[in-house]
């Protein structure tokens, strides 16, 4: 689509929105006046118009901070880890400071938030960022222990 | 991700509408404060918005969960 084009839609589709279903039609078919494409470019927007309402409604840092509240895992299992606090947090996830209940040690988890399960691109680069490092072993990378799935949440331990 | 690609191609199209979207949904600005600072007004802002909403939202669902990376 040229930003010509864009600009046309737009227009149609602006004051398409504003009408009750049985007047667009009609305002449809007069404005794009013939031009087919042009009315089912704008159609399939207003189609998008009904579902789109809380599509990325509020702001991305207000949605993290409610899909993960920080004390909602203070004390839960993992596996055999049981978390302890969380030590920060970033656009991929947060870090958890756990201890490994079998082997008596302290470990860092890593959770991918539940939020972030239903974007398949996100817990593909997760994993693959778990077996990268899992196939290195340098003092200054991380050596992953285990990495798993709880009630949604992927976890990697390190 | 694939929001960021949708942005970029929205941004070809129409510059201000991309702007609307990072400043809102990235930036957690309020619609008058966006109309600010763009210098629009709020109802354009408000138009802009859900027109982009709609484009992007129907962009990612016909870019598909495949070609999200």
């Amino acid at each position: 689509m040229t930003p010509e084009r864009y600009q046309q839609v737009g227009q149609i589709y602006r004051a398409a929105v504003e009408l009750d279903a049985a007047a667009r039609q009609p305002y449809l078919v007069a404005a794009c006046a013939g031009d087919e494409s042009l009315r089912a470019e704008v159609e399939a927007l207003l189609a998008y118009d009904a579902q789109s309402a809380g599509f990325i409604d509020r702001p991305a840092l207000a949605q993290n901070a409610e899909a993960s509240p920080a004390h909602s895992w203070v004390g839960q299992r993992l596996g055999h880890c049981q978390l302890l606090a969380l030590l920060g947090q970033g656009g991929m996830g947060e870090v958890w400071l756990a201890e490994d209940t079998q082997l008596g040690r302290q470990v860092a988890v890593k959770l991918l938030p539940a939020a972030f399960t239903t974007d398949a691109g996100r817990v593909r680069r997760f994993r693959q960022e778990a077996r990268a490092a899992s196939a290195l072993n340098h003092p200054n990378i991380l050596t992953i222990h285990e990495i798993g799935v709880h009630e949604n949440t992927h976890s990697l331990s390190c | 991700v694939a929001l960021d690609d949708a942005l970029n191609s929205l941004a070809r199209l129409d510059e201000r509408q991309s702007k609307i979207v990072e400043l809102r949904f990235f930036g957690g600005l309020t619609e008058p404060e966006i109309a600010e600072v763009l210098q629009v007004s709020q109802r354009t802002v408000s138009g802009d918005w859900q027109l982009a909403r709609s484009w992007l939202l129907r962009e990612l669902d016909q870019t598909g969960p495949d070609e999200k990376s």
